[in-house]
């Protein structure tokens, strides 16, 4: 019974929320629905609305239960209004909602081929997350701050090594308390009733490495328009060149097939290539004023998960909307994407200052 | 020359040690003019900008100011942004695109993931992953241990060998312990000269001083011990340890 709840738990907030709270995003922001971006956007809010209430409640000295109870009720409040916005669209716009996915029978058998190809690399990877064991020494500090923030409802406010109380945030949990992912962690052990060690390892990791390939998808989708065949081989090669990309241990390739979990990762494997593709769309709508909330959006969900999400986002961000206002001869262009960067300046002064 | 080579020291250094070996770095070098020059998406929407930054991080006075500050010693996570799979994978595709023949799009196509197979290193290579014995992925004998002490002890406070210790927290926080990752560095490093020591002591292979190490242990209150087999094994009863469990390699000792 308690397996069943918990396997609901998951598929309501890794999957049901972030889907709903996506689409609301991806409706109000562009003309169609890509559901692998509106799963992605979804799944951004969550971690920016996070990181939001955690970094301030981390500074007041404020419990889990406590950043647990506004988070649930403000994604609440999101996934009202989602539903009323959502609704109010399909009143007047139903085709918005088509549920655009290549028409299998026209796809030829060679592109069929090689998506199976795909699957079975991606599966293999999966699988390799469920049964397999990387150890990583981070975790001695990530994993243990989740663990005792579910079980003692204290965040950072402890020697993650020791178990010691601390009477403030001292050493690298100052860098944790800017980018509280492993917080977030332990918020998700909470809603799901799971261990924070067993979400960290072997739940989350699936669910990060499908977000990554649908991120590569997208990018992939973005720079190959309209040649269903030409994309599958794409992001095969592209697979490839991931499955052999462990030229180092600092290849991004290895942060994200070894320790996805962990949040410098998931800047480098899921947040990184979908902001990307957000930027590339960008290019052909800049005078969208809505994708810029976006994209600040997207930012603040990489503030959540490292002090590299602070940085790399703004310095991917600003160099190509720097480019893009020089290309357009645009300078509103450089106040937009000044305005998306404000929460990366206003976490990386957090971040330098810690 | 030497200003450039200067110039781009720490870049290069950084760079060397992110790609591991000049093979990639040409690679990555060729693909990227190759897709500037002949890809009309790539250089407009992410080849311009991916240029401004590679142009920021080689700036040599920047590295000093703000780089160094920024990011430290891992300057080499700044090439994350490079999207080296990504650059790769579309210029082979864009170069299978421009062939006409079908035959040479194969070959292209097949050269190329030769290509990013022996230039590449495969993730799952032996020692990468192993089989995990348990959903959490940590060695079971570590939950075995702590397991046993919380049987005994809802709050124990222990002292434990680096490989138990970086292990035992992430199952359960109701263990408190004398050290952890902390012993080498880590988190907020020991200030305590004491605690420094019997860290050192403990992770002797042959004789450590058990003496100094179960003075310590009773000035701070640590009751339990888990440890190797140690050459002068007697010396802990000596000194007031009872032997109370054992799993796989490891012993638990008790302070009386």
């Amino acid at each position: 019974m308690q397996i069943i709840l918990q396997g609901m738990m998951v598929l309501l907030w890794l999957i049901f929320v972030p889907m709903l709270l996506g689409t609301a995003i991806e409706v109000w922001c562009q003309k169609e629905i890509q559901y692998r971006s509106a799963y992605l956007l979804g799944t951004f809010f969550m971690w920016a609305v996070f990181q939001l209430i955690a970094v301030l409640a981390i500074a007041l000295q404020k419990t889990l239960t406590t950043v647990t109870y506004i988070w649930i009720f403000i994604i609440g409040l999101a996934l009202i209004v989602s539903v009323v916005y959502l609704k109010t669209v399909y009143l007047k716009r139903k085709e918005v909602f088509l549920f655009r996915r290549p028409n299998i029978h026209l796809l030829n058998y060679q592109t069929k081929i090689v998506y199976i190809l795909i699957v079975l690399v991606i599966g293999i990877e999966i699988v390799l997350y469920i049964f397999g064991v990387h150890k990583d020494l981070d975790d001695t500090r990530f994993v243990a701050n989740s663990v005792v923030a579910w079980n003692r409802d204290r965040i950072l406010l402890t020697n993650p090594q020791t178990g010691a109380n601390w009477d403030g945030i001292y050493g690298e949990a100052q860098k944790d308390a800017v980018s509280p992912w492993t917080i977030y962690i332990a918020l998700l052990a909470r809603l799901m009733q799971i261990h924070p060690t067993i979400i960290a390892h072997t739940v989350l990791p699936v669910f990060l490495l499908v977000m990554s390939y649908f991120a590569y998808s997208l990018l992939v989708g973005a720079c190959v328009k309209k040649e269903p065949f030409v994309q599958a081989l794409f992001l095969l090669i592209l697979c490839i060149a991931i499955l052999f990309g462990r030229f180092s241990v600092y290849a991004s390739a290895t942060f994200m097939l070894t320790r996805i979990w962990q949040g410098k990762s998931c800047v480098v494997a899921v947040l990184l290539p979908y902001l990307l593709c957000w930027l590339i769309r960008l290019y052909d709508d800049v005078q969208n004023k809505r994708r810029y909330v976006v994209l600040a959006l997207i930012h603040t969900a990489g503030c959540l998960l490292s002090g590299m999400g602070i940085i790399l986002c703004a310095l991917l961000s600003g160099a190509q909307i720097v480019s893009y206002g020089i290309q357009k001869r645009d300078w509103k262009v450089w106040l937009y994407g000044l305005f998306a960067c404000i929460p990366n300046l206003f976490f990386a002064l957090l971040f330098l200052k810690g | 020359m030497q200003f450039f080579i200067e110039a781009f020291g720490q870049f290069g250094s950084f760079l060397i040690r992110y790609f591991d070996n000049g093979w990639c770095i040409g690679l990555y070098a060729l693909a990227f003019i190759f897709l500037m020059i002949g890809n009309q998406i790539f250089r407009r929407k992410i080849g311009y900008g991916l240029l401004i930054i590679m142009l920021l991080f080689a700036c040599k006075p920047l590295y000093s100011i703000i780089w160094e500050k920024i990011f430290g010693n891992t300057f080499w996570r700044a090439f994350w942004l490079l999207n080296v799979e990504f650059v790769f994978a579309f210029a082979i595709i864009d170069l299978v695109r421009k062939s006409n023949q079908k035959a040479l799009k194969f070959g292209i196509m097949l050269c190329g993931i030769v290509l990013l197979i022996f230039s590449g290193t495969f993730m799952y290579q032996e020692g990468v992953f192993k089989k995990a014995d348990n959903p959490y992925k940590l060695d079971q004998n570590s939950i075995d241990i702590a397991q046993y002490l919380l049987s005994i002890d809802a709050h124990p406070y222990a002292l434990c060998s680096l490989d138990v210790a970086m292990q035992i927290r992430q199952y359960s926080d109701d263990i408190q312990l004398l050290y952890g990752r902390d012993a080498v560095g880590y988190s907020l490093p020991i200030s305590d000269e004491n605690v420094k020591e019997v860290s050192r002591q403990i992770e002797k292979e042959k004789r450590p001083d058990f003496a100094f190490i179960t003075n310590v242990c009773k000035q701070y209150g640590v009751r339990y011990m888990v440890i190797r087999k140690k050459k002068n094994q007697d010396e802990l009863i000596e000194n007031g340890w009872r032997q109370i469990a054992v799993f796989d390699k490891k012993i638990i000792y008790l302070l009386n």
